[in-house]
């Protein structure tokens, strides 16, 4: 019932799009892993700069997202099936 | 300012979003809905998150504890983010089983049971009263604000009188918009743009603010995180626990909340706006909490000591002499209140009545299941309900006295909400979950949260009397409220946290693991954890949900196959099945010989098309498509060469 395979020259967008999804899986742990640090950080380090710290990862997470999530709005370029 | 403006500016404000949410409700009843379905609207319908809690208990927040308040925000930055894990699943999974609120999530994941549905709706009424109760709260805080700082007028408000009327109006609000009809999606088109221009005003009043106090009166940006590094409070140290624990808990609650998954789940109309809002709504929370530290700041600085620093947002433009902005900002903290009460309790009405109302009126009367009109009946239960809810939330704020922190008050019901994620997640990524081990599960974590965080927020001594709190439960020391199991060196509400989810998590693995799921359980269950997998998805589509009639199917082959061979194809499956007539039950077989048989005339991918498209869109795919259109391709060919 389904139609042909993608053609081979696909493959590479196809495996773009697959590492795309793994990266937009990624990102919720590097924002934690990243806000996690003030934590290690002695109490000499004043509120001040942990303040513009957190609103630069929180910024950078922002960046990375709205890079990324154009490309996985995009229809699924293949087959369901999740793996590589 | 005198009062009486201030009253009027409200009521003016108060009629403007009346006449949005009229404008809107008429244009998307005569199908104009181009601009609702703007991405932008949903993201902007997303930040009922932001409640009073953020716009002025954020502020008493960072005085109080320094960059604590900030949590609040990081948990659903993160969740989003991280859209493609769970939000995403969890819009489809909404979309497809046409769920109406978390509640039916659950009951629908778990074998439709009604009694999950009930307590699901227990714990989300229940978490919720303080949390109304706090919008109350800070609106007749706010309005008690103007009316001390203006001795020419009347005296101070009731503090009880102003929220009654507050609540009174609101109930009319929710009433007049969320109950006007019955949507079968649930869906509420002239709350959600009413919503979302609230959503503006509250970004706009605190951004106003915050511009003044860091330009105006903190001498610029750099000058700013200079007074802010070297202020010393030891309160503001991070401490690692609760940072960490309000994280996860910010991140739980912004899933479960039910007004969250009303807005975030019921009312989208596009699945492909999430992807918009994945970077959108952090941004938003981006932007309303990058002015709440310096205006703490400012507020700890000049403010007489003191004064409350959950009002600083209002009092601290009045104290400058900033009438204006003073009134923008009154306001936005009104905005943040009214449209977190009218979505709250809509989510909670829905739930009460298709949940508790409903399935008790039907059992006093049951004929009434099959004669009559029941829509009538559902309206009147959903008014009733918001009445009910603004009642108990009216209640607790005159119970507790309305003079805890707000932000503390707030932590309670996400604490609450907080133990529907097990069965939630659980619900969607693992098939072995059973309608028991949810049950369990969310008891237990109930009970634990209701023992160890909302019972002792009555103070010592109102529902649990200082003797329990003191020596614990039948004078059990490891059951003390606030040090369970000789957990004694946490704090209090990460205490309850770690305990009703550790609890909840264990009492959902174990019966889980110890019981058998029924079929519907276990259909659901598949099609919960697969909502991505096409086959299976038709497969269940085929047999348990189809909205296809076999009259349907016969007309569609009647008008394919021709009459003949129609009827004599359904009367021998008919037969088969050991059925009289010619109507044969549509098993999945039947399905597929009947497609194939289709096929056999229109192609393949027509035929399964035409089948799914029956069935509902759910099953074809773009592939599909493109199959279709090359076949009608070749017929054509095929035809034009004879």
């Amino acid at each position: 019932m389904r139609g042909p395979r993608a053609p081979l020259f696909l493959a590479r967008a196809v495996y773009r799009q697959r590492r795309l999804r793994d990266a937009a899986r990624l990102l919720p742990l590097v924002g934690f892993f990243l806000l996690m640090l003030p934590l290690m950080w002695s109490d000499a380090a004043g509120a001040g700069h942990t303040a513009v710290y957190v609103f630069g990862v929180w910024a950078l997470l922002i960046g990375l997202t709205a890079y990324v999530a154009p490309g996985l709005a995009q229809p699924e370029a293949s087959s369901p099936a999740e793996d590589a | 300012m005198p009062f009486n403006v201030l009253v009027l500016t409200c009521l003016a404000y108060v009629a403007f979003l009346f006449l949005v949410a009229f404008v809107v409700e008429r244009r998307a009843s005569r199908g104009e809905m181009r601009f609702l379905r703007s991405p932008f609207v949903y993201t902007l319908s997303l930040s009922i998150y932001c409640t009073a809690w953020t716009f002025y208990g954020a502020v008493g927040s960072a005085a109080r504890t320094g960059l604590e308040f900030l949590t609040i925000y990081l948990g659903p930055t993160l969740v989003f983010v991280g859209w493609w894990w769970v939000l995403r699943k969890l819009l489809r999974i909404g979309r497809r089983q046409r769920v109406t609120s978390i509640a039916d999530l659950i009951s629908s994941r778990y074998g439709k049971s009604n009694l999950l549905g009930v307590l699901v709706t227990v714990i989300a009424v229940v978490a919720a009263t303080p949390y109304i109760a706090l919008q109350l709260q800070s609106v007749t805080l706010s309005f008690s604000v103007f009316a001390q700082s203006s001795p020419e007028t009347w005296a101070m408000p009731d503090r009880d009188a102003t929220a009654i009327w507050v609540a009174a109006g609101l109930a009319l609000f929710t009433i007049l918009f969320g109950t006007r009809n019955l949507d079968a999606k649930e869906q509420h088109h002239g709350i959600v743009m009413a919503i979302a221009v609230e959503a503006v005003v509250k970004l706009v009043a605190l951004l106003a603010v915050g511009i003044f106090v860091v330009w105006g009166l903190g001498g610029g940006p750099v000058a700013m995180i200079s007074r802010i590094e070297n202020y010393t409070d030891p309160n503001w140290a991070i401490q690692p626990g609760r940072w960490g624990g309000l994280i996860f808990l910010s991140a739980a609650a912004v899933i479960t909340l039910p007004r969250m998954f009303q807005v975030l789940v019921v009312e989208n109309v596009e699945e492909g706006h999430l992807a918009r809002a994945s970077w959108a709504f952090p941004t938003y929370l981006f932007l309303i909490s990058l002015f709440i530290l310096p205006i703490a700041m400012i507020g700890l600085e000049r403010m007489p000591a003191g004064a409350n620093p959950d009002m600083m947002v209002l009092t601290l433009p009045l104290h400058e002499g900033q009438g204006g902005l003073a009134l923008l900002a009154f306001l936005g903290g009104f905005s943040s209140a009214t449209s977190m009460v009218i979505v709250e309790t809509i989510a909670l009405a829905t739930m009460v009545s298709n949940h508790i109302l409903m399935p008790a009126w039907l059992w006093l009367r049951p004929q009434a299941a099959v004669s009559g009109d029941l829509r009538g009946v559902i309206l009147l239960a959903r008014r009733f309900s918001i009445i009910g809810v603004l009642a108990l939330g009216l209640e607790y704020f005159r119970l507790s006295g309305g003079s805890a922190a707000l932000a503390a008050i707030g932590q309670i019901a996400f604490a609450g909400m907080a133990q529907v994620l097990p069965a939630l997640l659980g619900g969607i990524f693992w098939r072995g979950g059973t309608k028991l081990g949810a049950s369990l599960g969310l008891s237990i974590g109930f009970a634990t949260w209701g023992f160890t965080l909302f019972l002792p927020s009555f103070g010592a001594g109102g529902v649990i009397s200082a003797e329990v709190l003191q020596h614990g439960l039948f004078d059990l020391p490891w059951l003390r409220p606030q040090a369970l199991f000789g957990t004694e060196g946490m704090d209090p509400l990460i205490h309850s946290i770690f305990w009703s989810l550790a609890l909840n998590i264990a009492g959902y693995a174990v019966g889980s693991l110890l019981s058998f799921p029924d079929p519907v359980e276990r259909i659901q269950g598949a099609a919960f954890v697969n909502a991505f997998d096409d086959e299976l998805q038709a497969e269940r589509l085929g047999w348990t949900h189809g909205k296809a009639e076999p009259e349907a199917l016969m007309n569609m082959a009647q008008r394919i196959l021709g009459d003949e061979a129609a009827i004599s194809f359904f009367e021998a499956e008919a037969r088969a099945q050991g059925k009289a007539g010619f109507l044969p039950d549509l098993t999945p077989r039947f399905l597929a010989e009947l497609e194939r048989n289709l096929a056999g005339s229109v192609g393949a991918a027509t035929a399964h098309a035409m089948i799914s498209q029956l069935f509902g869109r759910a099953t074809v795919t773009v592939e599909d498509l493109m199959a279709v259109a090359t076949e009608a391709a070749q017929i054509m060919e095929y035809s034009a060469r004879l």
